[in-house]
């Protein structure tokens, strides 16, 4: 018997396909943001959850990467500006952290120097470097100019180069 | 490589290996489908996940910070985010010292609330009212007639603006301030410390400018700072802690070409360069014991 499928159905699959595709960038940006694995995963779901509701409204005008990265920000924004977060210590110790084997320390410096950017420096690294968007899809992202991105690339540059030396990274 | 490639393998590096130990939840489409559909799963309507550890983490947390603000001295608030948990603050808290020390001048007024001292670590707590954009410096510890050898300063109310911050995001007033201090060669248990803290309170004279400290074109920035020093303003950092910058005139053999200056905090420098005032200078000298 063939099952016939409506468009709630094709929206499910839809859903599955990006869920597969992207959950475990979306949970690197995240995390990378928020730097709590609970919080991290909580907003890959908010995610997710705000691109079916939308997802008839996406003109594909961008890529579908582009699209869950805005929405992610979007929700880490939210979750990072809210009333407890920021009156909770953020501060993760060694002994909080899974041991990870062979770990590149060169790598886990940087992680941290970027996690030490303010966050507005921090946005612009992670969808520029982390998500390769372009500087107007960050701008049109994070809603500013092209020469505000432009800006905040060049200062989080030389905060980068100033915590891990000139030729650990260009710019 | 060229150097965008170079960055983005590095970066991608680097954060893939810190969140290595999140596993993608093979689960997620499903329960996301169940939330937006408002489905029922085995007859249970299925709820955003949220996991035990985070809700009991937050509770804590919660509970933590609402004891912190109702239940604890001055000193011990301010050091909070040092605090690893309640136990720890407990144990603290009944070895704070009460001050209650108040300078007022007519614009401002300054209180040493407590101190902990545990012969290691000298912190005190220090409230001040205020309805000016206050900036503090100049702050000095002597102990025993002697300056602080001390190995770091852990936090303090240097670099910071207090009272009616000129930053609206920052609602300084709330702000709780303090001075953290660790020894470099501690007191023994028990000693006596004959402790002087030596404070100035500065304002800007006719507003501030920001300066963008990190722009590539330091002779631009230098530039900025000047025209904001001729202009009768005070340069200050437009990033946080918002340090006032002080302009090229301060050192005859500048080179603008180094984008960096290191903040100076002295008193003389900042109402002679900076176009700020002093508003109010404190000197207060008390006892405390290591605990």
């Amino acid at each position: 018997m063939e099952v016939v499928k409506g468009p709630d159905s094709n929206r499910d699959a839809r859903l599955e396909h990006m869920v597969q595709a992207h959950q475990a960038n979306l949970l690197t940006l995240c995390y990378a943001y928020l730097h709590e694995r609970g919080l991290a995963e909580d907003a890959v779901q908010e995610t997710f959850l705000r691109a079916y509701k939308a997802m008839d409204a996406f003109r594909e005008d961008c890529s579908e990467r582009t699209w869950l990265t805005r929405i992610a920000i979007n929700v880490c924004r939210s979750m990072r500006h809210s009333a407890w977060f920021t009156r909770v210590n953020r501060r993760v110790t060694p002994e909080d952290m899974p041991e990870i084997a062979h770990e590149d320390a060169e790598a886990a410096e940087l992680a941290e120097a970027i996690g030490r950017l303010p966050d507005k420096l921090k946005e612009v690294i992670l969808l520029y470097y982390y998500q390769e968007m372009t500087m107007p899809e960050i701008a049109k992202t994070i809603g500013v100019t092209v020469s505000m991105v432009s800006k905040r690339i060049k200062k989080a540059h030389a905060k980068l180069r100033g915590a891990l030396g000139k030729e650990d990274f260009h710019g | 490589m060229d150097e965008y490639r170079e960055n983005v393998k590095k970066v991608k590096k680097a954060l893939e290996q810190d969140a290595a130990f999140i596993e993608p939840n093979p689960f997620l489409a499903q329960r996301v489908l169940g939330m937006a559909h408002g489905a029922t799963n085995g007859g249970l309507k299925v709820k955003r996940k949220v996991s035990a550890g985070l809700v009991l983490a937050l509770v804590m947390l919660m509970s933590a910070v609402v004891a912190l603000a109702c239940n604890y001295s001055y000193v011990i608030r301010f050091l909070s985010d040092r605090i690893e948990d309640a136990e720890q603050a407990q144990r603290m808290e009944g070895m704070v010292q009460p001050l209650g020390m108040e300078f007022s001048s007519t614009t401002a007024t300054c209180t040493i609330e407590d101190a902990y001292f545990d012969g290691k670590t000298l912190a005190l707590g220090i409230g001040i009212q205020t309805e000016r954009p206050v900036y503090l410096s100049g702050t000095e510890v002597q102990v025993n007639d002697g300056w602080i050898d001390y190995a770091e300063n852990g936090g303090s109310i240097e670099d910071m603006w207090a009272g009616n911050s000129p930053y609206p995001q920052v609602d300084a007033a709330e702000q709780i301030h303090g001075i953290e201090y660790t020894f470099m060669e501690p007191l023994p248990k028990g000693e006596t410390a004959n402790v002087t803290l030596h404070m100035t309170l500065l304002v800007p004279q006719n507003g501030v400018a920001e300066v963008d400290i990190y722009q590539e074109d330091h002779e631009a920035m230098w530039a900025q700072i000047d025209a904001a020093y001729e202009a009768g303003l005070t340069p200050i950092s437009a990033d946080e802690p918002h340090e006032v910058l002080i302009p090229s005139v301060w050192h005859d053999t500048l080179d603008k070409t180094q984008g960096y200056q290191g903040p100076l905090n002295d008193v003389d420098s900042l109402v002679r360069y900076a176009n700020m005032e002093e508003m109010y200078t404190l000197k207060a000298t008390f006892m405390l014991e290591a605990k």
